[in-house]
């Protein structure tokens, strides 16, 4: 199960934190952190687990950083000049090839996968079993907090529009 | 039976020993980023690197290999849960205090 892929990957996987602690603009951090999440659904295709895989995609690589980088530019905590600036850094230096090999191999990894035979020993049935049989009250709670966590974040902003009315 | 034994077991340590970098990197970032939205970013790489954990021990167990699995998609909803909360409590405290640097709003507490 463990092969070349795992340690490549696992050397860009540490690059790519290395990176994001020594970086200095919050938009470049956030960048390798989208390139870590990518490399996290890839261990999670190599522990034949393509749900997980797909999932981390979609919901963080997606999602979250799609959240985070509205949140930061939205609120002025970037301005739209630095996340240019960032955009020409990215693309203008030495770091824009290894990007390019990096989404290479994730390109082949995926292709080996995808035409893998019997890459799935896990249906997706048992753990749709799992979740909405045997622990549905563990899902209603997630349900119940996902609520929480929007009129947390509903409150938070109004108190926000609060203070910006007073000023 | 030996070699298969030993064999497995290598190949769990692989993704233990990688989990514990990565679970490392991340301690360390929260520890030194001055950054409230960098310090959320190095939490989420420790979640991720638990998850990883979990994941390698759910596709290693053949008897019940989906409740790992199950338990990596609850982490999943608690983290998305708690990205929602955290950006809107750092864009409160960026429009309230002006900044999110955790030196300065610490100043500004006193």
């Amino acid at each position: 199960m463990v092969s070349a892929t795992f340690y490549i990957f696992s050397i860009f996987a540490v690059a790519s934190l290395w990176l994001m602690l020594r970086t200095k603009n919050l938009v470049h951090a956030i960048a390798w952190f989208a390139v870590f999440l990518i490399i996290i659904a890839i261990f999670f295709g190599l522990l034949r687990a393509p749900f997980l895989a797909l999932g981390q995609l979609v919901i963080f690589t997606g999602g979250m950083v799609a959240i985070l980088l509205i949140g930061i530019s939205f609120s002025g905590m970037v301005t739209g000049e630095q996340i240019t600036n960032s955009k020409k850094h990215i693309t203008g230096n030495s770091w824009y090839k290894i990007l390019s090999l990096f989404f290479l191999l994730t390109l082949l990894v995926s292709i080996k996968l995808f035409f893998a035979k019997n890459t799935t020993e896990l249906p997706v049935q048992q753990l749709a079993t799992q979740l909405f049989g045997t622990y549905w009250p563990v899902v209603v709670f997630i349900l119940l907090m996902f609520l929480a966590a929007l009129l947390s974040a509903v409150y938070f902003l109004k108190k926000d529009e609060q203070i910006t009315n007073n000023k | 039976m030996l070699f298969a034994v030993c064999y497995l077991y290598m190949n769990l340590m692989s993704y233990i020993i990688l989990s514990l970098i990565l679970f490392t990197f991340g301690v360390y970032g929260v520890l030194t980023s001055k950054h409230l939205l960098k310090i959320f970013l190095f939490l989420e790489v420790m979640t991720a690197a638990a998850n990883l954990l979990i994941g390698a021990f759910a596709a290693y167990n053949k008897i019940n290999a989906a409740l790992g699995q199950a338990f990596i998609v609850v982490v999943w909803a608690v983290s998305i849960a708690n990205t929602v909360v955290f950006v809107a409590l750092a864009i409160y405290l960026w429009k309230k205090f002006g900044t999110i640097n955790i030196d300065e709003l610490r100043e500004l507490k006193h």
